[in-house]
Protein backbone atom coordinates (compact mmCIF):
# COMPACT_ATOMS: atom_id res chain seq x y z
CA UNK A 1 0.00 0.00 0.00
CA UNK A 2 1.37 3.33 -0.94
CA UNK A 3 1.84 6.16 1.48
CA UNK A 4 0.73 8.64 -1.12
CA UNK A 5 -2.82 8.78 0.12
CA UNK A 6 -3.88 12.13 1.39
CA UNK A 7 -3.10 12.70 5.02
CA UNK A 8 -6.69 13.59 5.75
CA UNK A 9 -8.07 10.53 4.05
CA UNK A 10 -8.37 7.31 6.01
CA UNK A 11 -6.58 4.24 4.78
CA UNK A 12 -8.80 1.73 2.98
CA UNK A 13 -8.86 -0.66 5.87
CA UNK A 14 -10.12 2.11 8.10
CA UNK A 15 -13.06 2.42 5.77
CA UNK A 16 -13.57 -1.23 5.05
CA UNK A 17 -12.08 -3.60 7.56
CA UNK A 18 -10.89 -6.95 6.21
CA UNK A 19 -13.05 -8.70 8.78
CA UNK A 20 -16.12 -6.97 7.39
CA UNK A 21 -15.21 -8.05 3.87
CA UNK A 22 -14.64 -11.59 5.07
CA UNK A 23 -18.08 -11.67 6.67
CA UNK A 24 -19.68 -10.31 3.52
CA UNK A 25 -17.88 -12.92 1.42
CA UNK A 26 -19.17 -15.61 3.73
CA UNK A 27 -22.73 -14.55 2.99
CA UNK A 28 -23.43 -12.20 5.89
CA UNK A 29 -26.10 -9.90 4.50
CA UNK A 30 -25.60 -7.31 7.18
CA UNK A 31 -21.90 -7.10 6.47
CA UNK A 32 -22.56 -6.68 2.77
CA UNK A 33 -25.03 -3.90 3.51
CA UNK A 34 -22.36 -2.20 5.60
CA UNK A 35 -19.98 -2.36 2.67
CA UNK A 36 -22.63 -0.72 0.56
CA UNK A 37 -23.30 1.95 3.15
CA UNK A 38 -19.65 2.85 3.43
CA UNK A 39 -18.78 2.95 -0.24
CA UNK A 40 -22.03 3.96 -1.93
CA UNK A 41 -21.53 7.72 -1.47
CA UNK A 42 -18.12 7.64 -3.08
CA UNK A 43 -19.28 5.22 -5.74
CA UNK A 44 -22.13 7.49 -6.79
CA UNK A 45 -19.86 10.50 -6.74
CA UNK A 46 -17.37 8.79 -9.00
CA UNK A 47 -19.92 7.28 -11.39
CA UNK A 48 -21.86 10.52 -11.71
CA UNK A 49 -18.75 12.37 -12.73
CA UNK A 50 -17.60 9.64 -15.06
CA UNK A 51 -20.93 9.30 -16.82
CA UNK A 52 -22.57 12.70 -16.58
CA UNK A 53 -26.28 12.92 -16.00
CA UNK A 54 -27.34 12.49 -19.60
CA UNK A 55 -26.63 8.82 -19.49
CA UNK A 56 -29.12 6.07 -20.13
CA UNK A 57 -26.97 4.22 -17.67
CA UNK A 58 -27.45 6.48 -14.73
CA UNK A 59 -24.86 6.54 -12.02
CA UNK A 60 -27.30 4.70 -9.80
CA UNK A 61 -27.70 1.90 -12.28
CA UNK A 62 -24.00 1.52 -12.86
CA UNK A 63 -23.20 1.50 -9.16
CA UNK A 64 -25.95 -1.01 -8.54
CA UNK A 65 -24.48 -3.22 -11.23
CA UNK A 66 -21.08 -2.88 -9.62
CA UNK A 67 -22.47 -4.31 -6.39
CA UNK A 68 -23.93 -7.22 -8.33
CA UNK A 69 -20.50 -7.85 -9.79
CA UNK A 70 -18.98 -7.71 -6.35
CA UNK A 71 -21.25 -10.50 -5.20
CA UNK A 72 -20.60 -12.59 -8.26
CA UNK A 73 -16.87 -12.11 -8.04
CA UNK A 74 -16.30 -12.37 -4.33
CA UNK A 75 -14.51 -15.69 -4.74
CA UNK A 76 -11.82 -14.04 -6.81
CA UNK A 77 -11.46 -11.05 -4.49
CA UNK A 78 -7.84 -9.99 -4.32
CA UNK A 79 -7.17 -8.63 -0.86
CA UNK A 80 -3.70 -7.35 -1.60
CA UNK A 81 -4.89 -3.84 -2.28
CA UNK A 82 -7.92 -3.81 -0.06
CA UNK A 83 -11.61 -3.92 -0.82
CA UNK A 84 -11.83 -0.26 -1.71
CA UNK A 85 -9.40 -0.64 -4.62
CA UNK A 86 -11.04 -3.87 -5.75
CA UNK A 87 -14.43 -2.22 -5.70
CA UNK A 88 -13.26 0.81 -7.64
CA UNK A 89 -11.70 -1.54 -10.17
CA UNK A 90 -15.09 -3.08 -10.75
CA UNK A 91 -16.88 0.26 -10.72
CA UNK A 92 -14.44 1.83 -13.15
CA UNK A 93 -15.01 -1.12 -15.46
CA UNK A 94 -18.73 -0.63 -15.27
CA UNK A 95 -18.37 3.05 -16.06
CA UNK A 96 -16.13 2.25 -19.02
CA UNK A 97 -18.58 -0.26 -20.27
CA UNK A 98 -21.43 2.22 -19.99
CA UNK A 99 -19.46 4.86 -21.82
CA UNK A 100 -18.56 2.50 -24.58
CA UNK A 101 -21.95 0.92 -24.89
CA UNK A 102 -23.89 4.10 -25.13
CA UNK A 103 -21.42 6.30 -26.84
CA UNK A 104 -22.20 8.42 -23.87
CA UNK A 105 -19.03 10.41 -23.75
CA UNK A 106 -19.41 11.79 -27.20
CA UNK A 107 -23.01 12.80 -26.58
CA UNK A 108 -22.09 14.31 -23.25
CA UNK A 109 -19.32 16.40 -24.72
CA UNK A 110 -21.53 17.48 -27.57
CA UNK A 111 -24.17 18.59 -25.15
CA UNK A 112 -21.95 20.54 -22.84
CA UNK A 113 -20.36 22.33 -25.75
CA UNK A 114 -23.70 23.99 -26.27
CA UNK A 115 -25.04 24.29 -22.81
CA UNK A 116 -23.93 24.74 -19.25
CA UNK A 117 -25.02 21.73 -17.21
CA UNK A 118 -28.14 22.27 -15.20
CA UNK A 119 -27.33 22.08 -11.55
CA UNK A 120 -29.09 21.74 -8.28
CA UNK A 121 -31.75 19.17 -9.17
CA UNK A 122 -29.73 16.09 -8.40
CA UNK A 123 -28.29 15.54 -4.95
CA UNK A 124 -25.39 13.68 -6.47
CA UNK A 125 -24.53 16.63 -8.57
CA UNK A 126 -25.06 19.59 -6.31
CA UNK A 127 -22.58 21.73 -8.09
CA UNK A 128 -21.13 25.09 -7.42
CA UNK A 129 -22.90 27.11 -10.05
CA UNK A 130 -20.43 29.93 -10.16
CA UNK A 131 -19.30 30.75 -13.64
CA UNK A 132 -15.71 29.82 -12.91
CA UNK A 133 -16.60 26.46 -11.53
CA UNK A 134 -19.03 25.82 -14.34
CA UNK A 135 -16.24 26.26 -16.85
CA UNK A 136 -14.12 23.72 -15.06
CA UNK A 137 -17.11 21.43 -14.73
CA UNK A 138 -17.39 21.45 -18.48
CA UNK A 139 -13.69 20.90 -18.83
CA UNK A 140 -13.83 17.93 -16.49
CA UNK A 141 -16.67 16.37 -18.44
CA UNK A 142 -14.85 16.99 -21.69
CA UNK A 143 -11.63 15.32 -20.61
CA UNK A 144 -10.74 12.05 -22.30
CA UNK A 145 -12.32 9.35 -20.21
CA UNK A 146 -9.02 7.87 -19.10
CA UNK A 147 -7.85 11.26 -17.83
CA UNK A 148 -11.09 12.00 -16.06
CA UNK A 149 -11.01 8.56 -14.51
CA UNK A 150 -7.45 8.94 -13.25
CA UNK A 151 -8.04 12.48 -12.00
CA UNK A 152 -11.15 11.48 -10.06
CA UNK A 153 -9.52 8.42 -8.55
CA UNK A 154 -6.45 10.38 -7.50
CA UNK A 155 -7.79 13.66 -6.24
CA UNK A 156 -11.41 12.99 -5.42
CA UNK A 157 -11.30 9.37 -4.29
CA UNK A 158 -7.75 9.86 -3.05
CA UNK A 159 -6.33 6.57 -4.18
CA UNK A 160 -2.59 6.29 -4.45
CA UNK A 161 -1.04 5.97 -7.87
CA UNK A 162 -0.22 2.36 -7.14
CA UNK A 163 -3.87 1.74 -6.35
CA UNK A 164 -5.03 3.62 -9.43
CA UNK A 165 -2.70 1.53 -11.55
CA UNK A 166 -4.37 -1.59 -10.22
CA UNK A 167 -7.84 -0.16 -10.69
CA UNK A 168 -7.41 0.95 -14.28
CA UNK A 169 -4.91 -1.64 -15.43
CA UNK A 170 -2.23 0.82 -16.45
CA UNK A 171 1.24 1.60 -15.21
CA UNK A 172 1.92 4.07 -12.45
CA UNK A 173 3.71 6.42 -14.82
CA UNK A 174 0.83 6.35 -17.25
CA UNK A 175 -1.59 7.12 -14.46
CA UNK A 176 0.49 10.06 -13.31
CA UNK A 177 0.63 11.35 -16.84
CA UNK A 178 -3.13 11.11 -17.18
CA UNK A 179 -3.64 13.02 -13.97
CA UNK A 180 -1.09 15.63 -14.99
CA UNK A 181 -2.77 16.18 -18.34
CA UNK A 182 -6.16 16.39 -16.71
CA UNK A 183 -4.92 18.99 -14.25
CA UNK A 184 -3.31 21.01 -17.00
CA UNK A 185 -6.54 21.01 -18.95
CA UNK A 186 -8.60 22.01 -15.94
CA UNK A 187 -6.21 24.75 -14.92
CA UNK A 188 -6.39 26.20 -18.41
CA UNK A 189 -10.09 26.73 -17.89
CA UNK A 190 -9.50 28.52 -14.61
CA UNK A 191 -7.21 30.81 -16.47
CA UNK A 192 -9.69 31.36 -19.25
CA UNK A 193 -12.59 32.06 -16.93
CA UNK A 194 -11.34 33.71 -13.75
CA UNK A 195 -14.79 34.55 -12.36
CA UNK B 1 -8.64 20.17 1.26
CA UNK B 2 -5.36 19.38 -0.38
CA UNK B 3 -3.62 16.21 -1.28
CA UNK B 4 -0.06 15.84 -0.12
CA UNK B 5 2.44 15.03 -2.80
CA UNK B 6 3.46 11.49 -3.60
CA UNK B 7 7.03 12.61 -3.80
CA UNK B 8 8.90 15.84 -3.13
CA UNK B 9 8.48 16.93 -6.74
CA UNK B 10 5.14 15.44 -7.57
CA UNK B 11 3.77 17.48 -10.43
CA UNK B 12 0.25 16.35 -9.72
CA UNK B 13 0.10 17.46 -6.11
CA UNK B 14 -2.45 20.04 -5.08
CA UNK B 15 -1.31 22.80 -2.80
CA UNK B 16 -3.11 25.34 -0.70
CA UNK B 17 -4.23 28.33 -2.72
CA UNK B 18 -4.39 26.34 -5.93
CA UNK B 19 -7.79 27.08 -7.49
CA UNK B 20 -7.88 23.50 -8.64
CA UNK B 21 -7.66 22.38 -5.01
CA UNK B 22 -10.80 24.33 -4.26
CA UNK B 23 -12.52 22.71 -7.21
CA UNK B 24 -11.44 19.28 -6.00
CA UNK B 25 -12.87 20.07 -2.59
CA UNK B 26 -16.17 20.83 -4.30
CA UNK B 27 -16.08 17.50 -6.06
CA UNK B 28 -15.32 15.65 -2.87
CA UNK B 29 -18.27 17.31 -1.19
CA UNK B 30 -20.60 15.68 -3.72
CA UNK B 31 -20.55 12.43 -1.77
CA UNK B 32 -23.89 12.08 -0.04
CA UNK B 33 -24.28 9.58 2.79
CA UNK B 34 -26.85 6.86 2.39
CA UNK B 35 -28.92 5.63 5.26
CA UNK B 36 -28.66 2.13 6.60
CA UNK B 37 -32.10 1.41 5.19
CA UNK B 38 -31.05 2.62 1.77
CA UNK B 39 -27.88 0.57 1.88
CA UNK B 40 -29.82 -2.49 2.94
CA UNK B 41 -32.19 -2.05 0.02
CA UNK B 42 -29.33 -1.60 -2.44
CA UNK B 43 -27.63 -4.70 -1.05
CA UNK B 44 -30.83 -6.71 -1.32
CA UNK B 45 -31.34 -5.71 -4.93
CA UNK B 46 -27.76 -6.65 -5.70
CA UNK B 47 -28.18 -10.05 -4.06
CA UNK B 48 -31.32 -10.67 -6.05
CA UNK B 49 -29.69 -9.70 -9.32
CA UNK B 50 -26.64 -11.79 -8.51
CA UNK B 51 -28.73 -14.80 -7.73
CA UNK B 52 -28.02 -14.64 -4.01
CA UNK B 53 -31.42 -13.91 -2.50
CA UNK B 54 -32.77 -15.16 0.77
CA UNK B 55 -30.99 -15.90 3.97
CA UNK B 56 -27.22 -16.16 3.98
CA UNK B 57 -26.28 -18.02 0.89
CA UNK B 58 -22.71 -18.82 0.02
CA UNK B 59 -21.53 -17.52 -3.28
CA UNK B 60 -22.81 -19.71 -6.06
CA UNK B 61 -19.83 -21.31 -7.77
CA UNK B 62 -21.27 -20.83 -11.21
CA UNK B 63 -21.71 -17.12 -10.56
CA UNK B 64 -18.32 -16.47 -9.13
CA UNK B 65 -15.59 -15.98 -11.65
CA UNK B 66 -12.68 -17.98 -10.44
CA UNK B 67 -9.05 -17.66 -11.20
CA UNK B 68 -8.25 -20.38 -13.66
CA UNK B 69 -6.65 -23.31 -11.94
CA UNK B 70 -4.85 -25.86 -14.02
CA UNK B 71 -5.10 -28.35 -11.20
CA UNK B 72 -8.87 -28.31 -11.15
CA UNK B 73 -10.62 -31.11 -12.95
CA UNK B 74 -11.60 -29.95 -16.39
CA UNK B 75 -15.02 -31.48 -16.06
CA UNK B 76 -15.77 -29.39 -13.02
CA UNK B 77 -14.92 -26.20 -14.78
CA UNK B 78 -16.91 -27.21 -17.80
CA UNK B 79 -19.99 -28.10 -15.86
CA UNK B 80 -19.74 -24.89 -13.89
CA UNK B 81 -19.44 -22.80 -16.97
CA UNK B 82 -22.21 -24.61 -18.74
CA UNK B 83 -24.42 -24.02 -15.77
CA UNK B 84 -23.72 -20.34 -16.02
CA UNK B 85 -24.45 -20.28 -19.69
CA UNK B 86 -27.62 -22.22 -19.47
CA UNK B 87 -29.03 -19.99 -16.78
CA UNK B 88 -27.87 -16.71 -18.19
CA UNK B 89 -28.60 -17.31 -21.78
CA UNK B 90 -31.13 -20.04 -22.01
CA UNK B 91 -29.71 -20.35 -25.46
CA UNK B 92 -27.07 -22.98 -25.18
CA UNK B 93 -29.11 -25.40 -27.21
CA UNK B 94 -29.58 -22.83 -29.90
CA UNK B 95 -25.91 -22.07 -29.90
CA UNK B 96 -25.00 -25.72 -30.17
CA UNK B 97 -25.60 -25.65 -33.86
CA UNK B 98 -23.23 -23.04 -35.01
CA UNK B 99 -22.45 -21.77 -38.41
CA UNK B 100 -19.05 -20.71 -39.53
CA UNK B 101 -17.67 -17.82 -37.66
CA UNK B 102 -15.82 -15.20 -39.56
CA UNK B 103 -13.36 -13.41 -37.41
CA UNK B 104 -11.34 -10.50 -38.49
CA UNK B 105 -8.90 -8.81 -36.23
CA UNK B 106 -7.56 -5.41 -37.04
CA UNK B 107 -4.27 -4.20 -35.80
CA UNK B 108 -2.52 -0.92 -36.20
CA UNK B 109 -0.45 -0.44 -33.10
CA UNK B 110 2.85 -1.30 -31.60
CA UNK B 111 3.50 -4.76 -30.16
CA UNK B 112 2.87 -5.47 -26.50
CA UNK B 113 5.42 -4.58 -23.89
CA UNK B 114 8.45 -6.81 -23.68
CA UNK B 115 7.37 -8.30 -20.40
CA UNK B 116 4.18 -9.37 -22.01
CA UNK B 117 5.69 -10.58 -25.22
CA UNK B 118 8.03 -12.80 -23.26
CA UNK B 119 5.18 -14.84 -21.93
CA UNK B 120 2.80 -14.73 -24.85
CA UNK B 121 3.83 -16.45 -27.99
CA UNK B 122 1.56 -15.67 -30.89
CA UNK B 123 -0.68 -18.58 -31.58
CA UNK B 124 -1.92 -19.33 -35.07
CA UNK B 125 -5.09 -20.62 -33.52
CA UNK B 126 -5.75 -17.64 -31.35
CA UNK B 127 -9.23 -17.32 -32.72
CA UNK B 128 -10.64 -20.33 -34.44
CA UNK B 129 -13.54 -20.54 -36.74
CA UNK B 130 -15.87 -23.29 -35.72
CA UNK B 131 -16.87 -25.63 -38.52
CA UNK B 132 -20.38 -25.35 -39.78
CA UNK B 133 -22.96 -27.34 -37.89
CA UNK B 134 -20.40 -28.48 -35.36
CA UNK B 135 -21.62 -28.78 -31.81
CA UNK B 136 -20.65 -25.96 -29.56
CA UNK B 137 -17.47 -26.98 -27.81
CA UNK B 138 -17.56 -27.22 -24.09
CA UNK B 139 -17.19 -23.79 -22.61
CA UNK B 140 -14.00 -23.77 -20.67
CA UNK B 141 -13.22 -21.56 -17.77
CA UNK B 142 -15.86 -19.40 -16.27
CA UNK B 143 -17.88 -16.98 -18.22
CA UNK B 144 -20.31 -14.20 -17.52
CA UNK B 145 -21.48 -12.75 -20.76
CA UNK B 146 -24.64 -10.79 -21.36
CA UNK B 147 -27.59 -12.23 -23.19
CA UNK B 148 -26.84 -13.29 -26.70
CA UNK B 149 -28.99 -13.62 -29.72
CA UNK B 150 -30.18 -17.04 -30.76
CA UNK B 151 -27.75 -16.95 -33.65
CA UNK B 152 -24.75 -16.95 -31.35
CA UNK B 153 -21.55 -18.35 -32.80
CA UNK B 154 -18.73 -20.12 -31.08
CA UNK B 155 -15.52 -18.15 -30.95
CA UNK B 156 -12.41 -19.70 -29.44
CA UNK B 157 -9.91 -17.40 -27.81
CA UNK B 158 -6.43 -18.68 -27.08
CA UNK B 159 -3.45 -17.14 -25.37
CA UNK B 160 -0.08 -18.79 -24.85
CA UNK B 161 1.00 -17.60 -21.44
CA UNK B 162 2.98 -20.37 -19.73
CA UNK B 163 3.98 -18.24 -16.77
CA UNK B 164 0.57 -16.81 -16.08
CA UNK B 165 -1.35 -17.67 -12.97
CA UNK B 166 -4.63 -16.56 -14.47
CA UNK B 167 -5.91 -15.21 -17.75
CA UNK B 168 -9.20 -13.44 -18.22
CA UNK B 169 -10.72 -11.85 -21.25
CA UNK B 170 -12.34 -8.45 -21.01
CA UNK B 171 -14.39 -7.01 -23.80
CA UNK B 172 -17.58 -5.55 -25.09
CA UNK B 173 -19.25 -8.92 -24.59
CA UNK B 174 -18.77 -8.96 -20.83
CA UNK B 175 -18.83 -5.30 -19.97
CA UNK B 176 -15.06 -5.18 -19.62
CA UNK B 177 -15.40 -6.94 -16.34
CA UNK B 178 -11.98 -8.08 -15.25
CA UNK B 179 -13.23 -10.97 -13.21
CA UNK B 180 -16.13 -12.20 -15.29
CA UNK B 181 -14.61 -14.42 -17.94
CA UNK B 182 -11.65 -16.65 -17.23
CA UNK B 183 -9.70 -18.71 -19.71
CA UNK B 184 -8.66 -22.17 -18.62
CA UNK B 185 -5.17 -23.53 -18.90
CA UNK B 186 -5.05 -26.51 -21.20
CA UNK B 187 -3.57 -29.40 -19.23
CA UNK B 188 0.14 -29.91 -19.74
CA UNK B 189 0.59 -26.78 -21.80
CA UNK B 190 1.08 -23.06 -21.34
CA UNK B 191 -1.95 -22.39 -23.44
CA UNK B 192 -5.08 -20.81 -22.06
CA UNK B 193 -8.30 -21.02 -23.96
CA UNK B 194 -11.97 -20.28 -23.85
CA UNK B 195 -14.87 -20.75 -26.21
CA UNK B 196 -17.40 -17.95 -26.22
CA UNK B 197 -20.76 -18.02 -27.92
CA UNK B 198 -21.04 -14.57 -29.44
CA UNK B 199 -23.81 -13.07 -31.44
CA UNK B 200 -22.82 -11.62 -34.80
CA UNK B 201 -21.29 -8.24 -34.30
CA UNK B 202 -18.07 -6.37 -33.75
CA UNK B 203 -16.33 -6.74 -30.44
CA UNK B 204 -13.30 -5.19 -28.86
CA UNK B 205 -11.49 -7.25 -26.31
CA UNK B 206 -8.20 -7.87 -24.58
CA UNK B 207 -6.65 -10.43 -22.29
CA UNK B 208 -5.88 -9.68 -18.69
CA UNK B 209 -2.95 -11.71 -17.39
CA UNK B 210 -2.66 -12.27 -13.66
CA UNK B 211 -5.32 -9.66 -13.11
CA UNK B 212 -3.06 -6.76 -13.90
CA UNK B 213 -1.39 -7.00 -17.29
CA UNK B 214 -3.54 -5.90 -20.18
CA UNK B 215 -2.60 -7.76 -23.37
CA UNK B 216 -4.02 -7.45 -26.83
CA UNK B 217 -4.34 -10.74 -28.63
CA UNK B 218 -0.69 -11.27 -29.60
CA UNK B 219 -1.55 -13.43 -32.58
CA UNK B 220 -3.31 -10.57 -34.21
CA UNK B 221 -2.98 -6.92 -34.77
CA UNK B 222 -4.30 -4.50 -32.28
CA UNK B 223 -6.44 -1.43 -32.26
CA UNK B 224 -5.88 1.27 -29.78
CA UNK B 225 -8.83 1.91 -27.60
CA UNK B 226 -10.00 5.44 -28.24
CA UNK B 227 -11.25 6.02 -24.74
CA UNK B 228 -8.72 4.43 -22.48
CA UNK B 229 -5.57 3.96 -24.52
CA UNK B 230 -5.19 0.28 -23.76
CA UNK B 231 -4.02 -2.19 -26.38
CA UNK B 232 -7.13 -3.86 -27.62
CA UNK B 233 -8.04 -6.34 -30.29
CA UNK B 234 -11.13 -6.27 -32.38
CA UNK B 235 -13.03 -9.17 -33.79
CA UNK B 236 -15.96 -9.35 -36.09
CA UNK B 237 -18.35 -12.24 -35.74
CA UNK B 238 -20.36 -12.59 -38.86
CA UNK B 239 -22.70 -15.15 -40.32
CA UNK B 240 -21.40 -16.86 -43.38
CA UNK B 241 -24.18 -17.28 -45.94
Amino acid sequence: MSDSRGATAPAPDALVAPALVARARAGDHGAFAQLVERLQPRALRFAARMLGDESRDTADDVVQDAWVRVLRSFDSYDARHGFEVWFFTILANRCRSALRRRGLERRWIDRIDDDVPEVGHDPVRQLDASAGTAAVERALAALPAEQREAFLLRHVEQLSYEEIAVAVGAGVSACKMRVKRAMDALRAHFTEDPQ
Amino acid sequence: MTTPPDAPHDETALVAGDPLAAFVATLRAEARPVTTAQATAIAARARLAAGHPGTPVPATPADTPAVADSTAPATTATVTALGTWSRRLGLLAAAALVAVVGVRVADRDAPPAATVAATNTPSPAAIDATPAAAPLPAVRGTADVPVLAADARAVRLVLDAPDARSVHVVGDFNGWDRAATALEREPGTGRWSLVLPLAPGRYRYAFLVDGTTWVADPAHERVRDADFGQPTSELLVEVRP
